[in-house]
């Protein structure tokens, strides 16, 4: 047995990750606070994203909209982690095999490693574009690369249930 | 002309029974839904959470609703739309749903209060009064409330 597949088979049959899947309320509840959480984390960072995009608060410096609303987005992300982990533990060996949850994790790297870059890089020059409507390509770049890349993983994580047969 | 003779009268409507024909139009337009929820609900949050000076906290209120009303109007019209298409597909299973009554009833005060927010806070800078506040909490409770009642529908 590949040895991902084995640790993920461990896991799904831990006493913790077998009281989450077998209860009546333990699995919707955290389901519900994981898909309600995509409001903070996602919402949050799209304001973000359409202001490189130039679409909202125009006259606000990128760079202090995007002190004020990062601490929440931060605040959704640890929310949706340990959510997320929760419910990856109760299904961990049945996640394995499913191309939706495979294909979400993937995606999950890449809108991390997406403002990583665009911290690195663009970001690094902020006070000469901070004020302009029209932000340097890369950043709306990283602005579009982030709004589709979590639009994918919302779509692929409402359907992996529909791969579970 | 009663709401059940409405739903009933949806059912038949051609597009009521396309939708409930297809193996993949529900699942399309409830992933439509959510995606438009996570706009919706970011900005709510934000605007709402202005008012107790947290979030945007250092922009005129004004200036935050002015700006981000768009958004989630925008959003919100696309909420309605894949919502109706959903019903549309089953009309009768939402009629008899007590989650989604609860749910219709909750938007329908959220709506109403949000809009009131609103009309006051065009006029305020950067002090609010605490009756905005509470009612800006109020507010966040009952999106939160018609959020976890969509939620249940699929469980009642």
């Amino acid at each position: 047995m590949p040895p991902l597949l084995r640790f993920c088979t461990w896991l799904y049959a831990t006493p913790f990750g077998t009281t989450i899947r077998e209860s009546n309320y333990a699995f919707p509840l955290i389901e519900t606070v994981h898909t309600l959480g995509i409001m903070v984390l996602v919402g949050t960072i799209a304001v973000v994203d359409l202001r490189l995009l130039g679409l909202v608060l125009r006259d606000t410096p990128v760079s202090r909209l995007y002190r004020q609303v990062i601490p929440w987005t931060w605040g959704g992300f640890v929310v949706m982690f340990i959510s997320g982990l929760l419910l990856f533990t109760s299904e961990a060996r049945d996640n394995y095999f499913n191309s939706f949850f495979r294909i979400k994790l993937l995606l999950l790297i890449l809108v991390a490693l997406n403002p990583l870059i665009f911290h690195a890089t663009t970001y690094r020059t902020v006070s000469n574009w901070d004020v302009s409507n029209v932000t340097p390509r890369r950043a709306r770049l990283a602005a579009i690369s982030s709004l589709c890349l979590w639009g994918g993983i919302i779509v692929t994580g409402r359907l992996i249930a529909y791969a579970h047969n | 002309m009663s709401v059940l003779f409405f739903f009933h009268w949806l059912a038949h409507t051609s597009l009521g029974v396309a939708l409930r024909e297809s193996t993949w139009a529900f699942a399309v337009i409830e992933v439509v839904h959510l995606l438009a929820l996570s706009v919706f609900g970011g900005t709510v949050l934000l605007i709402n959470l202005r008012f107790w000076g947290a979030g945007l906290k250092l922009e005129a209120v004004s200036k935050v609703v002015r700006s981000l009303s768009p958004q989630m109007l925008g959003s919100l019209v696309v909420m309605v739309i894949t919502g109706v298409l959903m019903v549309t597909s089953g009309p009768m299973r939402y009629y008899y749903n007590d989650a989604f009554r609860w749910k219709m009833a909750l938007f329908l005060v959220g709506a109403l209060i949000q809009f009131a927010l609103y009309r006051r806070a065009l006029k305020t800078d950067f002090a609010t009064s605490k009756r905005q506040k509470i009612t800006a909490g109020f507010s966040l409770a009952i999106w939160l409330a018609v959020a976890l009642a969509g939620r249940a529908i699929g469980y009642v």
